[in-house]
């Protein structure tokens, strides 16, 4: 509680809570804002004004007017802020826990175990990250396209149910699918940041006075490793996480860019930008197919990176005001 | 103080960048408020937008490279070797550098004028091809050309072969199947890799004995398996055609004529030719180098055999060729190749049909064509237009779609509203509801900007067996989908259905195809649910190979400019696409004998009467939506002169750089 | 120190061998006939094509022997040739590049790498000038200013601004446009009377005297540079900054105002020297990581680059050219890091690495 009256107190972060806060109204909004249309199958799919390729400037009817293939930008732009709170959110939650968990044991335990998990991270590390995050996605997409069911398919399950609360009984729609395979090859590659932070600050927290005294009253492994030693390391973890969020988010958005992230006309910052490739010599006259989106998409970043920044000097009051990273 | 002064100076961060941006985007709660703002926007936008247009219509600059044809295009070939090439790219290249037999006559894609030959002669049953070779003609390394340098082109050309390559159609009109390894393993019933030394010199010295060259007689003989009435046409192609210097290519490590160890060349990844970046032809130009990723430039030979004062065809090219320098400049992104046009700097681009708007201020003079040209403004663009090509887009159905193991693109696998039964398609009203409920007009208005022709059968217009005259039976119509509907044998109208057609990234027709048939599909009934995915090729390839899709929208590009080459591949059971197609049993055995009997007829005017038959039945049994013949446009500097549209070229402009000149 | 080297390079190839086992692994989850799929460019027009490129790639060969078939190589039982093997020095043949995956390198490296450098100059420079400034006017207006700015540049993505870059300075104004020469000059370095030293432009151009094709090239740079270094350069001021600001409030800079030093000397001398030791680590990873970066700046710019290849040789899961350039950005990566480690011990004693 205190924490958010301090967060709240702080101008930075109030923009940034305020910008989250309207994001968040336009998020939930988003039937109320940009109706959906009648005969649509799914909200998430942009609607259309016809198939012409020519971008189509504002109007009183298409407020932001059409991108290639008219598309309607601003119906985009609302409802792809519930797509980017999704992604971003569910990305971050499940980085973190990976991250967590492989960052703890490799410190707690030291050793060989610290040893083969910091060796397995390296790995990943050495993965050129967009290389490996395009490679992995055409695969999934490739995979998942076979609908067969495997164990990839469970894990798609899991995501989709995280992201879109779809019921894990029940195939997974094909439009979705896209979704989650980027975010399947951004959770694959991004868990690394967080699982070496947690195992230094485990590594420093175990030298510290926490642990020998719980050492010597006798305490077991497992009980130290979560009551003691958790709760000392995750402040910094939290600060990472919120930062990542916005991080995420742009990840997401440069796979759309280069086409492999969310299906062409779904309501998603990224993909809406990728439009805008075609039309580079001509952007002066068709500035509206990258304005709009491509707003959205910063200030949706910055609020959340102005919020983590404040995080940062409230949980660790020794780097207050350095910005230290 | 800190803090507040940090604080304004966000907030006025933020402010400009919503500001700037004109941007209600972010504050939905703004929107009404802002919204004059954003009209503001676009009055002030209008103005700048028309600058570059009033820019460039000026009047073209002078010449920049008078001796060089610049042209900027994406893409580039797989391999230089004619025998393995089956792509345009490659084939527009070798056009230039390698010479065959017979070549067009100038735009005419029906009749021929000899090139390396000097006439030819027939057999009276049509299969035993005899051509004179001419003499005095020699390669760029200095080589000269012999029958027996012909004879073995094409024998490499066959025993090479290679997976997925073009020779299933050589070899089918020289041995009536379509490979070499076949051609091997005959009724052996073995692997090709367990053949034994015997049978494999059998099957080379069969293809050394259906092209025969004599060397004193100065001839060479093709003996095909039976009577082939494209043949000519078919010599046109590069991968039978081009012809190399046989001492030549030994030196270099090529198969050395002997039948004892062909396989050694057999079947080649594209890199492991010796032709694979080098050449060696007889032709107007000379390969000078090729940059993968940046460039192909070719030198005009000025030793070419040709005389000046003795044309190809007549007032045609003679003596060396005009331009001297040739450069295929590989540029990816529109927006640069349009910068590099308006400079002068690119004599022609390629142009996706999206963007043709833009050049359109620009025109200078207009083109249709047979060539008749007209001035239109004093733009510096020559745009030939209304251009057909030989080219075709149907819509596929599967009549029999695989839905074991469950098939996302099948739904359910059964007719309940959220899928479709295997057999679906069988039922012809149902294929004619389809065929009533695409917007053949909003697809080619639309999405090809005007530059299209709704097709009426699978022979595209202007060829033998086109309905000359006659409207496509189809046309989009909801009142008459619905009709259909309701006609079928299964009650699909109240149930509904749900199917998936999925595209490759990145292919914009199959896209939009797809995107059309689902907007008129879900208009006619609610019920009714059409989902259109993107994916990588490897699905694509994956689903259709396992007989997945429910409907597949690929279009046809011909090998040899016949009907024959158009109602096979759809229509013939084992054709191309006709074998995927999965037709029931009876209608397919309708078309199978249209089919064969179009090819058995020799004389044009009773083939042309089985072709119409085809056409026609194949709208009324609608096994396809037969969606659209893409109509082109070329754009040029106004100083490209001589140049005609012959739309059998591998690449109409760039195919024959020996008829262009420049000049003002 | 040297036994930690050593330890390193010892780990390089097991980490190199992970990376590609990963590939592999990665693209072991798709069927041979998914992976013919590289082979041909549209549904073949024979029956039984996909299934004879399968055989002749032997790709439904177990995972582990195409692995070890990419290590030593094939030996072709006609002629008896050994072909391929990344043991033997053999990166294969690239589909998409349409040449060996090593040429591929060679030939696309130089113009990355005259990006990266370019962009890493000016980056390094000036983030830690301005890091600097920040912290010695810690809490004032530069500092405010700069703070913003930095968290500004950390959330713009790196296709947006590029995007507008373009929108405004090429699209507008045609002051900078994208690729890495105009057509006249590439025509000159092209030709035979231009040698290419170096293969960057630039550097080839001063040397050849061409100053007006040295312009052209920087033209064609401006933009990629300012969109490839914008988040490196957030990321290093903040990392700047508060090094400094903590070195400002170490003991021995209070006891060196105490020797009455004026404060310029103090932030100079003692200072700067000690905030610049971290630097150096995160300065080293982030030129390493603008090899990353690459990706998509090249992408909008038409910069051929080996960003747009990689792009390109994923997205058509072109195995070789994706183990080929995995296995080059990682020795980059991982043999960069382990420089960057070696300095940072030689400038810092106090560091223990481990």
């Amino acid at each position: 509680m205190t924490i958010l009256k301090k967060l709240l107190k702080n101008p930075t972060s109030l923009i940034g809570i305020v910008i989250l806060t309207l994001y968040a109204i336009m998020a939930i909004g988003a039937p109320y804002f940009a109706p959906i249309p009648e005969n649509a199958r799914d909200p998430y799919m942009i609607p259309r004004d016809g198939f012409s390729t020519t971008p189509n400037p504002p109007s009183e009817e298409h407020r932001f007017g059409t991108t290639e293939g008219q598309y309607d930008i601003y119906y985009g732009v609302v409802w792809g802020a519930r797509t980017a709170f999704r992604i971003g959110v569910v990305i971050t939650l499940i980085t973190t826990i990976v991250g967590v968990l492989i960052g703890s044991l490799s410190g707690f335990y030291g050793g060989w175990v610290d040893e083969l998990l910091m060796r397995f991270t390296e790995i990943f590390q050495a993965f050129p990250f967009l290389l490996a995050a395009i490679t992995l996605t055409s695969v999934l997409q490739t995979v998942y396209g076979r609908g067969e069911a495997n164990g990839l398919v469970f894990m798609a399950k899991i995501v989709a149910f995280l992201t879109f609360g779809q019921n894990p009984a029940e195939k997974i729609d094909p439009v979705q699918l896209q979704v989650l395979t980027g975010m399947l090859a951004i959770i694959f590659f991004g868990w690394m940041g967080i699982a070496r932070v947690m195992r230094g600050n485990i590594l420093a927290v175990k030298e510290s006075e926490y642990a020998t005294a719980a050492q010597i009253i006798g305490a077991g492994n497992m009980r130290i490793l979560f009551r003691h030693l958790l709760p000392n390391a995750v402040f910094p973890i939290l600060v990472i996480a919120s930062m990542n969020i916005g991080s995420y988010v742009l990840t997401f958005a440069a796979l759309s860019f280069l086409g492999l992230g969310a299906q062409r006309g779904y309501a998603d910052w990224g993909q809406m930008i990728s439009f805008a490739r075609n039309w580079v010599p001509s952007l002066g006259e068709y500035w509206y197919i990258v304005v709009f989106p491509g707003v959205a998409i910063v200030l949706f970043v910055l609020a959340w990176n102005l919020v983590g920044d404040a995080l940062r000097d409230i949980l660790d009051p020794r780097l207050r005001g350095s910005g230290s990273v | 103080m800190r803090s507040k002064l940090l604080f304004a100076f966000s907030l006025l961060i933020v402010a400009s960048m919503v500001l700037s941006a004109c941007a209600p985007a972010s504050t939905p709660v703004a929107d009404d408020a802002e919204a004059p703002a954003a009209e503001e926007t676009v009055a002030e936008e209008a103005p700048a937008a028309e600058e570059p247009a009033e820019e460039a219509s000026a009047p073209a600059l002078d010449m920049k490279n008078p001796d060089t044809y610049v042209f900027v295009t994406f893409g580039e070939p797989q391999t230089l070797d004619p025998a393995w090439t089956y792509e345009t790219t490659g084939a527009a290249q070798q056009n230039n550098i390698y010479e065959g037999m017979v070549w067009f006559n100038r735009e005419d894609t029906g009749s021929f004028v000899p090139v390396l030959s000097t006439g030819w002669e027939i057999n009276e049953t049509g299969d035993i091809w005899t051509f004179d070779i001419r003499e005095g003609v020699t390669f760029h390394e200095g080589g000269t050309l012999e029958p027996h340098d012909v004879a073995y082109s094409v024998q490499r050309a066959l025993l090479q072969d290679r997976l997925d390559g073009p020779h299933w159609m050589t070899l089918e009109a020289f041995f009536g199947l379509y490979s070499v390894e076949d051609l091997a393993i005959g009724d052996s019933e073995k692997e090709f890799s367990d053949l034994s030394d015997a049978e494999l010199v059998a099957a080379c010295e069969k293809v050394k004995s259906a092209v025969v060259a004599d060397d004193e007689a100065g001839t060479v003989t093709y003996n095909l398996a039976t009577a082939t009435p494209w043949f000519l046409a078919m010599l046109t192609n590069n991968f039978l055609a081009a012809t190399y210097d046989m001492e030549w290519m030994v030196e270099q490590g090529a198969w050395d004529g002997s039948c004892d160890n062909w396989v050694q060349w057999h079947d080649p990844e594209q890199e492991n030719t010796v032709l694979f970046n080098v050449a060696n032809g007889t032709g107007p130009y000379i390969l000078d180098h090729w940059t993968p990723g940046e460039e192909i430039a070719l030198v005009a030979n000025e030793n070419y055999w040709r005389a000046e004062g003795d044309p190809i065809w007549e007032g045609g090219p003679s003596g060396i060729a005009s331009i001297k320098n040739v450069v295929w400049k590989i540029v990816d992104e529109w927006g640069t190749r349009q910068a590099m046009f308006e400079a002068g700097d690119a004599d022609f681009i390629a142009v996706p049909s999206q963007y043709r708007p833009q050049l359109e201020p620009d025109y200078g003079v207009i083109c249709d064509e047979a060539g008749n040209c007209e001035d239109a403004s004093d733009g510096y663009i020559q745009a030939w237009t209304d251009l057909p090509s030989l080219a075709m887009t149907p819509a596929q159905f599967n009549q029999s779609i695989n839905v074991e193991g469950g098939n996302p693109f099948a739904g359910s696998g059964e007719l309940d509203g959220n899928g479709i039964p295997a057999e679906f398609f069988r039922d012809v009203h149902i294929r004619r509801a389809f065929s009533y409920c695409f917007d053949y007009e909003a697809m080619i208005s639309d999405a090809l900007n005007g530059e299209g022709i709704q097709s009426q059968g699978p022979i595209i217009a202007g060829m033998l067996g086109y309905r000359e005259g006659e409207d496509p039976i189809y046309s989009y119509d909801p009142a008459k989908c619905e009709e259909e509907f309701k006609l079928a044998d299964s009650d699909v109208w109240e149930t509904g259905f749900y199917l998936q057609i999925a595209y490759n990234t990145g292919n914009d027709t199959r896209r939009l195809s797809s995107e059309i048939l689902k907007a008129g599909l879900e208009a006619v009934n609610p019920n009714f649910s059409v989902q259109v995915v993107g994916m990588p090729f490897a699905v694509l390839l994956n689903a259709r190979r396992a007989g997945k899709l429910p409907i597949y929208v690929g279009g046809w590009l011909e090998d040899f400019h016949d009907p024959h080459n158009w109602a096979h591949p759809f229509l013939h059971s084992q054709g191309a696409y006709g074998r995927v197609v999965n037709m029931e049993e009876g209608l397919a055995a309708e078309f199978d004998a249209l089919v064969e009997e179009g090819a058995a007829l020799t004389d044009t005017e009773e083939r042309r009467a089985v072709y119409e038959e085809i056409q026609l039945k194949a709208q009324e049994d609608a096994p396809m939506i037969w969606l659209y013949q893409p109509v082109g446009r070329r754009h040029f500097q106004h100083w490209i002169k001589d140049y005609y549209y012959n739309p059998a070229y591998p690449n109409a402009a760039y195919s024959y750089i020996y008829a262009l000149s420049k000049g003002e | 120190m040297l036994t930690y080297i050593i330890r390193r390079l010892f780990i390089l190839p097991l980490i190199l061998i992970g990376v590609t086992m990963l590939v592999f692994a990665m693209l072991s989850m798709l069927t041979p006939y998914e992976r013919a799929s590289l082979y041909v460019s549209d549904i073949p027009k024979r029956q039984g094509a996909i299934e004879d490129i399968v055989k002749k790639y032997g790709l439904d060969d177990p995972i582990h022997i195409q692995y070890w078939r990419w290590m030593v190589g094939q030996k072709d039982e006609v002629t008896g040739e050994i072909d391929g093997g990344i043991l033997r020095g053999d990166m294969g043949f690239s589909t998409v590049g349409h040449m060996p995956v090593a040429e591929v390198i060679k030939h696309r490296l130089p113009a990355t790498a005259e990006l990266a450098l370019l962009s890493a100059i000016p980056l390094i420079g000036l983030s830690v000038w301005m890091g600097i400034k920040s912290a010695v006017h810690h809490n004032k207006l530069p500092d405010q200013i700069l703070r913003v700015l930095a968290i500004i540049g950390w959330s713009v993505p790196t296709f947006v601004l590029g995007l507008l870059l373009l929108m405004f300075f090429y699209a507008k104004l045609d002051w900078f446009p994208p690729e890495r020469l105009s057509l006249w000059a590439s025509q000159i370095v092209q030709s035979g009377e231009f040698t290419r030293y170096t293969q960057m432009n630039t550097i080839d151009s001063l040397l050849n005297l061409r100053f007006d094709i040295f312009l052209d090239a920087l033209r064609h740079l401006v933009l990629p540079v300012i969109t490839l270094s914008i988040i490196s350069w957030a990321f290093l001021l903040r990392v700047t900054r508060s090094s400094m600001l903590d070195t400002l409030r170490q003991d021995y800079m209070t006891t060196a105002r105490a020797k009455g030093l004026n404060e310029r000397r103090v932030i100079k001398g003692h200072a700067v020297p000690n905030a610049l030791i971290p630097v150096i680590t995160v300065g080293g990873m982030t030129l390493i990581g603008l090899f990353n970066g690459v990706v998509i700046t090249e992408t909008i710019f038409n910069y051929p680059g080996l960003g747009k290849f990689m792009a390109a040789s994923a997205a058509m899961l072109d195995v070789v050219s994706v183990l080929g350039m995995t296995l080059f950005s990682s020795f980059v990566l991982v043999f960069g890091n382990l420089i960057v480690d070696v300095l940072y011990g030689i400038v810092d004693p106090r560091i223990r690495l481990d």
